[in-house]
């Protein structure tokens, strides 16, 4: 027990173990309370005014999460000079596409079209070859575009300000699409799995996308 | 167990921690997430024979570790869309049952199978697996959202297979831990596959 006492305003050794061990705990709870809470809607209520409508809605649908994830996992393995285009792409495709959703009749079978995209993304990602700017800006500006005119789509029923529901849905992508990229970038500089990692994960995303098609087709 | 080891198994069983369990037929997208979650994880035979993928393929290595589970998925569903349309597979039970017998066997035996065959068996099987979550597809709260739960919960099955068959680097026991993890994927196997033809 002496030894756990401070001396000198120096921490023992067994005092700075004990600190350890704490800090671990603390860790290891704050890892257990991630364990994913349902969400219980998928058009979260305009209590919280349209920005964070649209912004959740991307959020609530585990379908919008898949395809940003898997754009960023191919977009984290290039190299930064090139990867920090697709950011670009992504934002320029939201507004398009929320812009043609809010102010065009445009339609499109919105859930095939989310399917080609999840499969797009998924067989890039799992053929993980390198590709110029130029066309991950086209290809992420194309799904983008796709994503947010779908998640526009869903609110042309009801009375929104458009320019916070879609403000809230292009900054939720583009934001979720930066830290996505960032922590798939993070994890590759750490451990050389992750990058085989991100190509199973890839093919796992192209299986949802073939399974959304084939069901928005059979149904 | 590597310090790396004990990490991913503790972020591996925290992540396979999902939310409360609730009835079956939860409303909207959390019904469906939760339920396409939760499906793979209910059924024993479903959870062992996952988890002996990734078993298998960490105790066969490399390219393996990573093929099977990406076939094994991706197969799943194929067999998920022939659920959805009700195109009849046979005996679905007794494929999935007989899955986690040969799967199991196969580790036990720590038999070394050309890439390609090993591949062919985790996804034919996959097919049976995927038949019998499909066929409940259609009445999930939200089809998309059951159809990403059963495939994350299958891809997060396979990498706590895999974290556990990182145990065969560690000597001198390691390789009969894992081999025994095996045997008890067989036995599990073997008492679905009697239920499966009746005998139990």
């Amino acid at each position: 027990m002496g030894s756990l006492l401070l001396s000198d305003s120096t921490i023992s050794p067994a005092l700075l173990v004990l600190l350890k061990t704490i800090a671990k705990s603390i860790a290891a709870v704050l890892v257990f309370s991630l364990a994913a809470q349902p969400a219980y809607a998928h058009l979260v209520g305009v209590e919280f005014g349209d920005f964070y409508a649209g912004a959740l809605h991307i959020v609530s649908a585990p379908e919008h999460l898949a395809i940003l994830f898997g754009v960023a996992l191919l977009a984290a393995f290039h190299p930064r000079e090139v990867s920090r285009w697709i950011l670009l792409g992504v934002l320029v495709g939201l507004v398009a596409g929320v812009v043609l959703a809010a102010f065009t009749p445009l339609e499109i079978p919105l859930e095939s079209a989310m399917a080609i995209t999840l499969i797009l993304a998924g067989i890039l990602g799992v053929v993980a070859r390198p590709m110029p700017a130029f066309a991950l800006v086209v290809m992420g500006g194309v799904i983008a575009m796709v994503h947010g005119f779908v998640n526009a789509a869903s609110a042309r029923t009801v009375d929104v300000d458009w320019l916070l529901y879609g403000g809230g849905i292009v900054a939720a992508g583009t934001v979720l699409i930066i830290l996505f990229i960032a922590a798939v970038a993070t994890l590759a500089e750490a451990a050389s799995w992750i990058r085989i990692t991100a190509r199973a994960l890839s093919s796992w995303i192209s299986a949802i996308g073939l399974l959304y098609l084939a069901v928005s087709l059979i149904a | 167990m590597t310090q790396n080891t004990k990490y991913a198994l503790a972020l591996i069983i925290a992540t396979c921690a999902s939310g409360m369990a609730q009835a079956h037929t939860t409303e909207g997208v959390a019904g469906g997430l939760e339920s396409g979650i939760l499906h793979p994880i209910m059924g024993l035979d479903h959870l062992v024979a996952m988890v002996a993928v990734g078993l298998w393929g960490a105790q066969l290595g490399r390219p393996l570790i990573y093929a099977l589970p990406v076939a094994f998925p991706l197969m799943m569903v194929v067999g998920g869309l022939l659920g959805v349309a009700d195109l009849g597979v046979p005996a679905a039970e007794v494929g999935i049952a007989a899955s986690a017998v040969v799967l199991g066997l196969l580790i036990t035996l720590a038999l070394r199978l050309r890439t390609a065959l090993a591949v062919a068996i985790v996804a034919a099987f996959a097919i049976f697996h995927g038949y019998a979550h499909g066929q409940e597809l259609p009445e999930a709260a939200s089809q998309i959202s059951y159809g990403i739960g059963f495939v994350i919960s299958t891809g997060l099955l396979h990498a706590a297979g895999i974290v556990i068959g990182l145990l065969n680097d560690w000597k001198p026991i390691g390789p009969w831990l894992v081999r025994s993890c095996g045997g008890i994927v067989a036995l599990v196997g073997l008492y679905y596959l009697a239920g499966a033809l009746g005998f139990a």
